[in-house]
């Protein structure tokens, strides 16, 4: 079987698969109502987060975490001390 | 070339672009939620997609569950489809990756044991139809091997294109193919196939 010199290999190996190519033509096939079936349960279950929502929280979760690294870099967020806050020592501690 | 030749490549032009604008629409209303756009796709695609699956995966049961798969997969990866690349290349990355978890996901079913509904084992290799034998020797071969001969000798496909397609570099997809060609023969001499394509 081995593609002899007077048929290259590129050859030879097209028209094994010459079966494989026509399948198609030969059999068709119809998924359309089992594919719309599959898209329905899928988003009838109740852990399915529509992949547009999904995108949408990402973006928000990535803006976030941009904020937070440009304010890094600009020497880091200012902590104004809250009404729980210690407070800052005075002369004579330290 | 023949004297309608221009004519006629311009019309074949004309209908080529008519076709891909009106499948750009589809793609548009189906992301969009359209799902009868998308039903349109489906049944414009399902044949070819079947086919290569088949091809991928080995039966054609398991191509159909796999190509629902990938349709699913698709309809939800729509927003990202940038439509640089015709709707069926796109497809066809997302097929292929679906057939290379399938056999990953069967690989480990086949480690615990549980042994699912296989090609059966053929009794006489010698008594073996053409694509049987092929099919028999593509199921032998690692899954970047039986994809590299997918691509290039169903799905016709250039060698660039396997690359892109593979997402390997061009030598690398060639040298995978020539690997591959290298096991297929191999496998296909020991099945003691009469040569059909010969």
């Amino acid at each position: 079987m081995k593609p002899d010199d007077q048929r290259p290999e590129e050859e030879w190996f097209h028209a094994l698969f010459a079966t494989l190519r026509h399948a198609a033509e030969r059999q068709g096939a119809d998924l359309t109502q089992t594919t719309l079936e599959r898209l329905r349960a899928r988003e009838d279950d109740p852990r399915f987060m529509p992949p547009r929502l999904d995108g949408v929280l990402r973006e928000m979760a990535a803006q976030v975490v941009d904020a937070w690294l440009a304010l890094v870099r600009r020497g880091g967020p200012r902590s104004k001390p809250g009404p729980g806050s210690p407070s800052p020592p005075t002369e004579d501690e330290r | 070339m023949p004297p309608l030749g221009a004519p006629w490549a311009f019309f074949s032009v004309a209908l080529g672009v008519a076709r891909s604008v009106d499948e750009r629409t589809l793609v548009r209303r189906a992301r969009a939620g359209d799902t009868a756009a998308f039903a349109q796709l489906v049944e414009a695609h399902q044949s070819w997609l079947v086919n290569l699956l088949t091809a991928l995966v080995g039966r054609r049961a398991d191509a159909e569950d796999v190509a629902q798969g990938t349709l699913v997969k698709a309809y939800y990866a729509l927003p990202r489809f940038r439509g640089d690349a015709s709707f069926r290349t796109w497809l066809r990355r997302i097929a292929t990756n679906e057939a290379f978890n399938w056999r990953r996901r069967r690989r480990e079913v086949l480690v615990t044991g549980e042994r699912p509904p296989d090609r059966p084992v053929p009794s006489g290799y010698a008594a073996l139809e053409a694509l049987d034998a092929l099919m028999v020797v593509l199921d032998s071969l690692p899954y970047p091997y039986r994809e590299a001969l997918v691509l290039r000798h169903v799905e016709e496909l250039s060698m660039q294109q396997i690359a892109d397609q593979t997402g390997i570099g061009l030598s690398a997809a060639k040298m995978r193919l020539k690997r591959a060609r290298e096991q297929f023969v191999e496998v296909y001499r020991g099945l003691g196939v009469v040569d059909e394509a010969g």
